[in-house]
């Protein structure tokens, strides 16, 4: 049926609700379900139900089915009407079209897991090949229209709750639902206690899980040994420090175990630049992951003076042993050339 | 290893050209299919990159290279190169490696055989006219593996006996593959005829290079071209750091030149791991969780390229020269694609301003006359 004949088809009229079948939840798309509806309940109350829901017509005759405005009609079930109006399609509307017309109206606003949920059910109960999947549904829910995504949203069917119910009332993005559904169930609820302490907004929640993903990688460890570590344990995160800066501090620290070699250069360089005793204000910086050859050595002055000051603590840390220390950690070689067995 | 591709695609501008006459006869397929517009099989790669450099090994294309056959190794912005002239007979490989580059760099999803071997010997003579006062090495292990296919393609006997007649420069063959049955039929062997072999220790073999054959096999293929008179060369690269790399690489310098007589091996490579930011991709969809691949790395200046922290490759470089040097002091070791500080520090060498000096101090062929 082309699409505007769905709805030429189609009449209007005041249905009365408990001709609804509210179990039949075909076309839902909210998940977990309607919930949150007291301020919808109030708006019913003060106004009325203002925009029709949709229904179909079912093979018993005077039930219908509903197929957009799950909440309205929980809404005005508890507001107390008894009646409300609907579009009411034929029985013989194709059932694809309908939940097509539904998501083209509000599909984009659904989150992540509410998003795997429609697609799971348009490829198993809808049959819908992969090719109209991406290029007709994934748009409809405001997601690009690339295999990509089509993967991730396969990949969050295997969120478990409450990591899924978290997902989808936090409307956590794809990417981070999709990363967080790849690891174990109990993983999933190890990662779900940190967040729920830390709240990480959506980027820092990405790189928490990618690093977790590598750490988990790398070290064959479980997200749960990992996260039980004194230093990331949400038992120990301490009440003085705030929300932002805990966050920072698991982020730190996945980093730490995410790059161990990593850290021990940059403690050895902290230490030896700290032995060469600069005045404060003096400062010697390594090149951005100790790549390259040069350091960068940045001071302020305020008087002649001041520079002469500056000038000779750097003269004198030039000839300390340490300094040499400092090029180690870019990799200069620690015996003369000379030294060396070839 | 594939047995039979499932399509062979056919571009009509060869249906005449003899090689590609016999390449139809001697690849085994089970479906022939002329296309004209090969680059509509890019499709696949632009839908889905990872999946279909699952499928880009099952298929095979005959087609006419667009461009210049020949041409420099691209190179990385800012480091120190080797210069390999690359010529493009086969792009995609049938050996599946984690940490090949080819997933993303090639935009093809078949592997694409070019016959046209009479283009590259021109183009090859071209650049030999215009020699730049130090002698040429040329290839074709940079798109492909140069043997992996070479018992259908049979590209190597044509390819030596081009530049048997050209002994100012060097030929390198570079592999990971035992396909030895054409070269084993050259008789009196050109002496400026390498054959590469890249290397891991089997612990990186078994987990990353998926289809290659074990190190055993490469060793004892390398130890009979050698008995059959050709030059030798490894490859380590890519080098992992991991707990044990230490044992791990050391063991396989052992095994090379336990098997190896020293002065048969022209030069050694050393290259760390390394990995283009879009590359995370094909790793996190195609080798999840591999731990090798989720090593300390780091996108560093000047080309944004994921790396080991210098100072860790430094110290791998520095030791495995060692190691290498230790059995075979003449052999010309160089670094893959690193800068002239990690050169200075880890070979005690320095390359100063001449961005051609790695290039340069590659041995000569024995034609080579000054």
């Amino acid at each position: 049926m082309p699409r505007r004949a769905l709805f030429q088809q189609a009449r209007l009229e005041i249905l009365k609700i408990d001709r609804v079948d509210c179990a039949d939840r075909t076309f839902a798309v909210s998940w977990p379900s309607e919930r949150n509806l007291e301020e919808l309940t109030d708006q019913i109350k003060s106004s009325g139900a203002v925009n029709p829901v949709w229904v179909q017509e079912k093979e018993q005759v005077r039930i219908k089915r509903p197929v957009h405005g799950f909440r309205r009609l929980t809404a005005a079930r508890k507001a107390g009407f008894l009646s409300l109006p609907a579009l009411v399609f034929d029985k013989a509307a194709s059932e694809i079209e309908l939940f097509r017309a539904r998501l083209a109206g509000h599909g984009w606003r659904l989150s992540a897991v509410e998003a795997a949920k429609v697609i799971e059910r348009l490829e198993k109960r809808f049959s819908v090949k992969e090719n109209e999947l991406t290029g007709t549904f994934l748009p409809l829910l405001g997601l690009g229209a690339s295999p990509r995504q089509l993967a991730e949203c396969r990949r969050i069917g295997k969120l478990e709750d409450p990591a899924a119910c978290f997902c989808a009332e936090n409307r956590v993005g794809l990417k981070e639902a999709a990363l967080w559904a790849a690891f174990s169930g109990e993983d999933q609820q190890a990662i779900l206690e940190l967040v729920q302490a830390v709240t990480p907004g959506g980027n820092l929640l990405r790189r928490y899980l990618e690093l977790l993903r590598e750490i988990t990688a790398r070290e064959n460890l479980t997200v749960k040994e990992i996260l039980a570590r004194q230093e990331l344990s949400v038992k120990n995160l301490d009440p003085q420090v705030s929300r932002s800066g805990w966050r920072e501090r698991v982020h730190k620290t996945l980093r730490e175990i995410r790059y161990p070699v990593y850290k021990q250069i940059q403690e050895r360089f902290t230490r030896a630049s700290r032995l060469l005793g600069l005045p404060k204000g003096v400062n010697i910086e390594p090149p951005p992951f100790f790549e390259g050859e040069r350091l960068t050595v940045s001071f302020e002055i305020r008087s002649a003076e001041e520079l002469a000051q500056k000038a000779r603590s750097l003269v004198t840390a030039s000839g300390l042993d340490t300094a040499r220390e400092l090029f180690y950690c870019l990799g200069a070689p620690e015996e003369e050339p000379g030294q060396r067995k070839s | 290893m594939i047995k039979t591709f499932d399509t062979l695609y056919l571009h009509p501008a060869l249906k005449g050209h003899p090689l590609a006459r016999e390449l139809i006869e001697r690849i085994p397929h089970r479906r022939l299919e002329e296309i004209s517009q090969l680059d509509k099989l890019s499709w696949l790669i632009r839908e889905d990159p990872p999946g279909a450099v699952r499928r880009s090994k099952y298929n095979a294309a005959l087609a006419p290279y667009p461009g210049r056959m020949v041409e420099g190794c691209p190179a990385t912005k800012g480091m120190r190169c080797c210069r390999y002239r690359v010529i493009n007979l086969i792009m995609g490989c049938p050996i599946d490696c984690s940490y090949c580059i080819l997933q993303g760099y090639l935009n093809r999803s078949a592997i694409f055989i070019f016959p046209e071997l009479e283009k590259v010997f021109a183009e090859v003579d071209q650049e030999l006219a215009a020699s730049p006062g130090y002698p040429l090495r040329f290839g074709t292990g940079e798109l492909s593996d140069s043997l992996a296919l070479d018992h259908i393609t049979g590209f190597s006997k044509p390819l030596i006996g081009f530049f048997r007649t050209r002994p100012a420069c060097w030929f390198e063959f570079k592999t990971k593959s035992g396909n030895l049955e054409h070269l084993l039929e050259i008789r009196d062997v050109p002496r400026n005829i390498v054959v590469s072999w890249s290397l891991n220790p089997q612990a990186v073999i078994d987990t990353e290079e998926r289809h290659a054959p074990p190190l055993d096999r490469r060793l004892e293929a390398a130890a009979s071209v050698a008995a059959h008179g050709y030059r030798l060369s490894f490859h380590f690269d890519p080098i992992f750091y991991f707990d044990g790399w230490e044992e791990a690489y050391r063991n396989v310098v052992e095994e090379i030149y336990s098997q190896i007589k020293p002065g048969s091996v022209a030069w050694i490579s050393l290259g760390c791991f390394r990995y283009s930011p879009w590359m995370a991709r094909f790793f996190s969809e195609r080798f999840k969780g591999h731990p090798l691949l989720a090593g300390e790395l780091f996108p560093v200046a000047p080309d944004g390229k994921y790396r080991y922290p210098q100072p860790v490759r430094i110290e791998i470089y520095r030791k495995m020269y060692r190691w290498i040097k230790g059995y075979d002091p003449q052999v010309y070791v160089y670094l893959c694609m690193e800068s002239a500080a990690v050169y200075r520090w880890a070979l005690d060498r320095d390359l100063g301003d001449d961005l051609l000096a790695v290039e340069k101090g590659f041995p000569h062929p024995p034609g080579w006359k000054t």
